[in-house]
């Protein structure tokens, strides 16, 4: 059963008591409406509450709550017209004081007037649907006090001009403000919205436009955000201290729009300290802040996104593309690892690892270092300077570091097989030459390429470490079988598999005739214990220890050549002079070999062994060579350049471009078949979108050529054209 | 029937020994507060925490600042001191118990109105039962 049913009984057995006293109810209300005048007038410590609260009971109970809730409202709002009087009348600063007494003496006296009539409260109001007591003291303070014409503007007026003055520099009373602030919330989300948060947002808007204008023309960029950031913060804090939390939201778009994205390209571009020079000098510190100002309004980040990207991208190409810069492999690889870093950590520092800007990075770097063809070349390079000499006393964590950074500068590379082709080289000239430094750093590489391409690409290089090892034990063998060769081993043979190496097939050179005896021992012996083998001198790659003695002094030195260098100086045992061409026909070098190899003997000051006639930088085929009996060194073991960490000539890039092109042909068959064979019937576009992107891990494969590979796949039956639509291939099994 | 009517289970489940409790509404002991109803003189020594839990009327009444609040007396009318009696003992123990010289009905009635007027709201419940 309800409460209101039980009430109904009880008051029905009651009804005998009803007071008759026709006089009762004026009697009993002017009472309490006395207790209301002392309760504003501060005497509320003399009053009854027994009697006060029994007098409002009787009268709800005797029916007489209508009468005493009109008393209520009337008495009240006479006192809240003085109220209105009085505050109207203070002057200047006063007004908010007075204002605010008034609402604490107000709020004190409701209290104690809803103490006194709360069982009205609690009967008669809700069962008649009028407004709570409580509630019913702030709608008349809101009518009669705060929505008074002479109160209304004036108050309104006084607030704005408080939080003008405090943005100007003064220090103005918060406290007050603050339980003025809280009086409009007090009195309903409305007021305070319509009375103080909407024309103090209009204000705003229209202060921060003015200063904003004034800013962007005096400041630069880095001193407009510091002082944007100022006035974010102030706000921000204002609103801490004085305002509805809820209005932190809007103050803070306010200032957001004005100060900011009304702004935002103006600033960014802002010549010598905008965007780009703040990236240039690594301003970490203006770069974090306005990546932080500018994340809060609309496209903010894309626009400083796209500003360092396009600066990237420039920046990059120039890099990339600078003829000075590329005369020097190692430096312009480390020049795009500086760059890489530089970003990274400005990424890192300033734009909170924010991972669209990675990705933007990523994408920058891979646009540009694919604009020069030699890039993956010059980090093959890089990595070869780094593992024959680089990486000399560098601790494991840090040879480590230096590989990743490789392997991603590797990743940003299409031509992925262009790398590998030129890392095969690369490779096999460290093995060879014995000059690789760290066995654990090169396998380390190896296991990362492994990762990154699989296993098909690192098998080969894995069986040049294994080339290495067997051919050690191999010259054992021999040795051990040739015991009338000594000690000393004059000849070292490294056996290598054919395919995992890049070896050149058929170039090779005449030998002394001392080494090619020997030559011929070591065939024997080998095909002896490895039947059905042939073996092919790959004489190019060899490196020789030759003892020479110079000049009537008779100096001695050890010299380290190539097996080209060797055949050439041991020609001089038995010449005092010897043409270009002579040494060409005794030799058979191939001619660019031969040129370079007369040219670091020849025309390299402190190397130079051999004398030339005439006197050049160049090699002619007119020349003549002598040796250089005035040779001298202070070491005794002298290094001849050989052909080390040295980029590719014109004519060899071609023929490196060759060879990768010729390994790509079988790839994309293989790629386009997988895909037949799947999808057996597909349009020509189709097929070149599905290999491009099967590939892509490996090499940007070129339209063209995947045109001829279907045309060649056609002609050997794998695939034919359909007989309606020539654009359609079907797979034949 | 004659036999007392027992409301015993004390609303808020608190550790608390009612029997004490009980004890210090007879003794009086730490009482604050007087209560003279007028024609009856005084009806209870008793204490302001208790009414007050109960009662929102009479935590006002102690506290609102006028001139029951600096005082520990406290003068009612219109009341029967039975009825009042019986209101208090179940403010210490949960129990409504009817008995005395007073007709049970009448009794139970002025308890159920004293418990209006003053919003004891399980009290009046309990009457309506």
């Amino acid at each position: 059963m309800s409460n209101q049913k039980k009430r109904n009984f009880q008051i029905e057995a009651f009804k005998h008591r009803v007071v008759v006293d026709p006089k009762y109810a004026d009697k009993t209300w002017k009472i309490l409406e006395h207790a209301i005048h002392e309760i504003y007038n501060h005497n509320a410590s003399g009053l009854s509450f027994e009697e006060l609260y029994r007098n409002a009971y009787n009268m709800v109970l005797h029916k007489f709550g209508e009468k005493l809730y009109n008393g209520l409202v009337a008495t009240m709002t006479s006192h809240l017209r003085e109220i209105s009087k009085s505050i109207e009348a203070a002057q200047g600063d006063s007004f908010l004081e007075e204002l605010n007494r008034k609402w604490n003496d107000h709020n004190k006296a409701l209290q104690m007037i809803r103490d006194i009539l709360m069982y009205m409260d609690r009967t008669y109001i809700p069962s008649t649907r009028k407004t709570p007591v409580h509630e019913l003291g702030l709608n008349l303070w809101r009518d009669n006090i705060i929505h008074s014409s002479k109160i209304q503007t004036r108050l309104q007026n006084t607030l704005l001009e408080l939080v003008h003055r405090e943005r100007t520099g003064e220090v103005i009373d918060r406290g007050l403000m603050r339980n003025i602030v809280k009086m409009l919330m007090d009195l309903g989300c409305s007021v305070y919205q319509e009375d103080f948060e909407k024309p103090f947002l209009e204000v705003s808007a229209e202060f921060y436009r003015g200063e904003s204008q004034k800013f962007i023309e005096c400041c630069d960029c880095g001193d407009y955000l510091k002082k944007a950031e100022k006035r974010l913060n102030e706000e921000i804090e204002r609103v801490t201290h004085y305002l509805d939390s809820k209005s932190e939201v809007k103050i803070t778009n306010v200032v957001e729009k004005e100060m900011i994205a009304n702004h935002m390209l103006r600033l960014v571009h802002m010549e010598n300290s905008g965007l780009v020079n703040m990236l240039l000098d690594d301003k970490y510190e203006d770069l974090g802040r306005m990546y932080n100002l500018f994340r809060r309004v609309p496209d903010g980040l894309s626009t400083i996104r796209e500003v360092m990207t396009s600066h990237l991208r420039e920046t990059g190409k120039q890099l990339v593309t600078d003829a000075e810069r590329l005369k020097d492999p190692v430096e312009f690889v480390q020049r795009l690892l500086d760059e890489k870093d530089k970003y990274d950590s400005i990424i890192t520092n300033a734009f909170n690892n924010d991972k669209t800007f990675q990705n933007a990075l990523n994408s920058s770097f891979e646009y540009f270092i694919n604009l020069n063809a030699r890039s993956p070349e010059f980090i093959s390079l890089f990595v070869d300077d780094k593992l024959r000499k680089g990486l000399k006393g560098v601790s494991e964590e840090d040879v480590e570091v230096i590989l990743d950074k490789v392997m991603m500068l590797f990743r940003y590379l299409q031509e992925k097989d262009v790398f590998e082709k030129y890392y095969k080289q690369h490779l096999a000239k460290r093995l060879l030459s014995g000059k690789t430094v760290s066995d654990d750093a090169e396998r380390s590489l190896i296991v990362k390429l492994k990762t990154e391409c699989g296993y098909q690409f690192t098998s080969k290089l894995e069986g040049m470490f294994t080339d290495m090892k067997t051919s050690q034990d191999t010259m054992h063998g021999f040795y051990a079988s040739h015991l009338e060769l000594g000690e000393a081993r004059t000849l070292v043979v490294q056996v290598l598999t054919t395919g995992s190496w890049p070896t050149q097939p058929g170039v090779t050179c005449n030998l002394p005739a001392e080494m090619s005896a020997l030559c011929e021992k070591f065939r024997s012996y080998y095909l002896g214990t490895h039947t059905g083998r042939r073996l092919s001198w790959q004489t190019n790659m060899g490196t020789a220890d030759i003892k020479a003695t110079f000049g009537k002094g008779g100096q001695k030195h050890e010299l380290n050549v190539s097996t080209y260098q060797m055949c050439v100086l041991m020609l001089f045992n038995n010449a005092e002079r010897l043409s270009y061409k002579e040494i060409e026909q005794a030799t058979e070098i191939p001619a660019a070999d031969l040129k370079r190899c007369l040219q670091s003997m020849a025309c390299v000051k402190g190397k130079n062994v051999l004398r030339k006639e005439p006197m050049s930088k160049d090699i002619g085929e007119e020349d003549a060579f002598f040796v250089n009996d005035k040779f001298t060194s202070k070491f005794y073991k002298v290094k001849i350049g050989t052909v080390v960490a040295q980029k590719e000539s014109e004519p060899e890039k071609q023929e490196t471009r060759q060879r990768v092109e010729e390994d790509r042909k079988p790839q994309i068959e293989a790629a386009i078949v997988r895909i037949m064979k799947s999808r057996r019937v597909l349009d020509h576009n189709n097929i070149i979108t599905e290999v491009t992107k099967q590939l892509q891990s490996r090499f940007l494969a070129n339209p063209t050529e995947i045109k001829k590979r279907i045309e060649s796949l056609i002609e050997r039956d794998f695939l034919e054209r359909d007989s309606v639509d020539r654009k359609l291939y079907r797979y034949l099994a | 029937s004659s036999q007392p009517h027992c409301f015993t289970a004390f609303p808020s489940q608190l550790p608390i020994n009612v029997q004490r409790l009980k004890q210090l509404q007879t003794t009086g002991d730490y009482s604050d507060i007087n209560i003279y109803i007028e024609g009856h003189g005084l009806v209870a020594q008793t204490h302001k925490v208790i009414l007050s839990l109960w009662s929102v009327p009479f935590s006002k009444m102690f506290t609102n600042g006028m001139s029951e609040s600096s005082s520990s007396e406290v003068f009612l009318r219109d009341m029967s001191p039975e009825a009042f009696k019986v209101m208090l003992e179940f403010m210490y123990s949960g129990e409504l118990i009817l008995e005395g010289s007073v007709e049970f009905g009448t009794l139970l009635l002025q308890a159920l109105l004293l418990a209006d007027q003053f919003g004891v709201t399980l009290l009046y419940q309990e009457c309506y039962k």
